[in-house]
């Protein structure tokens, strides 16, 4: 086919298209989506019976203020990333990571202090109750935000699934923190904290060329 | 980033507008316009690599299927320089990846030969008509190798492609002439 040829075909295939928002505008419909899926997920496993008491302490305050900001933060670059063209600066891209570790390094000094207290601050207990938790509250947002991202064209695929990933990874981690009634920072680290790392990761190595064999599919049943 | 003027730039804008309401004249003279710029930066990366015009169209696709993602409010170029200079790095890490898995092979031309001077000018006209149906990459290649007698590694640096696609297009080049000489009626 010729260049002409294309462009012809181009002009034919031809649609009105309504220009997408901004992001700042759809991480705000983004937010409103998890504000849905977080109810229907307190409502399926009940918010910890302790709520009212931890929300006093300040560990559950930086806890929850440290994956809120990473959470927002991450939900922005992803969705900024999808437009080409936009820059992302690299303070942007360091603050919702700066915000998950300031989380994770939280709970490290908890660790220390609790080992200081007690050896038995080492154990690890079975928590894969709480990881699977975590999974079911991330996976709305998680897929939510994704087709969000695939609607636009993200020009730099693996650090835009990576982002995608690490927002919906806060927004579990948050509703975990929300509905387990745990404290001791061992299983926090490991049960909690594990997953918000483990997903982007995963997301890094393997999520974005399966995002990228999905956008190819989608646009090849387009045309 | 070169390429585009800002007087381009502003008209480029008002008729990606219009084209995002569907205005097809002016979607037209975008994609002329746009092809203009994306055949300049691609031939000026490139150099005069024969897949330049694939990835030229493939840009021109591109920014048709992104058009949505373009804000009106946003400035053009940044968002269009984005689209392309994508679709370039792809176009180069897939032809390196093509370049690096293929096996270089030995590259032997047909030979047209006859027994007469008289038969000899039939079989030029013949090839020359055989070179002309081929596809322009594999009619550069095999010209540039045998015409112009250069080397591979020549002809890599010349067109910009790996010394093993080189190779490639040639070896498909001479198995398509071979086919086309066999049509009319050449045995070797």
């Amino acid at each position: 086919m010729t260049t002409d040829e294309v462009v012809s075909e181009l002009v034919r295939d031809l649609k009105p298209v309504s220009p997408l928002p901004a992001p700042s505008v759809r991480a705000w419909t983004w937010g409103a989506i998890v504000a849905v899926a977080g109810s229907a997920a307190a409502a399926v496993f009940g918010l910890r019976p302790d709520l009212a008491h931890a929300a006093t302490t300040l560990n559950f305050q930086a806890h929850t203020t440290s994956l809120l900001l990473a959470t927002a933060l991450a939900s922005g670059a992803a969705l900024l990333l999808a437009i080409p063209g936009e820059r992302l600066a690299r303070a942007r891209q360091l603050a919702p990571i700066a915000a998950a570790g300031g989380w994770i390094a939280w709970l490290m000094v908890e660790l220390g202090f609790a080992v200081g207290r007690s050896p038995a601050a080492w154990t690890i207990d079975f928590g894969w109750g709480c990881v699977g938790k975590a999974m079911t509250i991330a996976a709305v947002p998680g897929v939510a935000l994704l087709l969000m991202v695939g609607r636009g064209a993200p020009v730099e695929v693996r650090r835009a699934v990576t982002f995608a990933a690490l927002a919906s990874a806060g927004v579990g981690a948050l509703g975990v923190e929300l509905t387990c009634p745990k404290t001791d920072a061992m299983h926090l680290l490991i049960w909690h904290a594990g997953p918000m790392v483990a997903l982007p990761v995963v997301a890094a190595v393997a999520g974005a060329p399966l995002f990228v064999w999905w956008l190819r599919r989608r646009q090849a049943a387009r045309s | 980033m070169g390429g585009m003027t800002p007087a381009q730039e502003h008209e480029l804008t008002l008729l990606m507008v219009a084209s995002q309401q569907g205005d097809c004249a002016a979607y037209d003279a975008l994609l002329g316009g746009l092809r203009g710029v994306v055949s300049l930066y691609v031939r000026r990366r490139l150099g005069s690599a024969p897949w330049g015009e694939d990835v030229v169209q493939d840009v021109l696709f591109s920014i048709h299927r992104a058009r949505h993602t373009w804000n009106p409010e946003r400035p053009f170029a940044p968002w269009f320089y984005a689209v392309m200079q994508s679709r370039l790095v792809d176009a180069v890490r897939v032809h390196k990846r093509i370049g690096a898995w293929e096996e270089p092979m030995d590259v032997v031309p047909p030979v047209v030969w006859s027994q007469s001077p008289e038969a000899d000018t039939i079989a030029q006209a013949d090839l020359a008509q055989a070179m002309r149906q081929l596809a322009p990459a594999q009619r550069l290649v095999i010209e540039r190798l045998k015409l112009a007698e250069l080397s591979v590694k020549q002809v890599a640096k010349e067109t910009g492609l790996s010394e093993s696609n080189v190779k490639v297009i040639a070896h498909r080049g001479y198995a398509a002439l071979k086919r086309l000489l066999a049509g009319a009626g050449y045995d070797n």
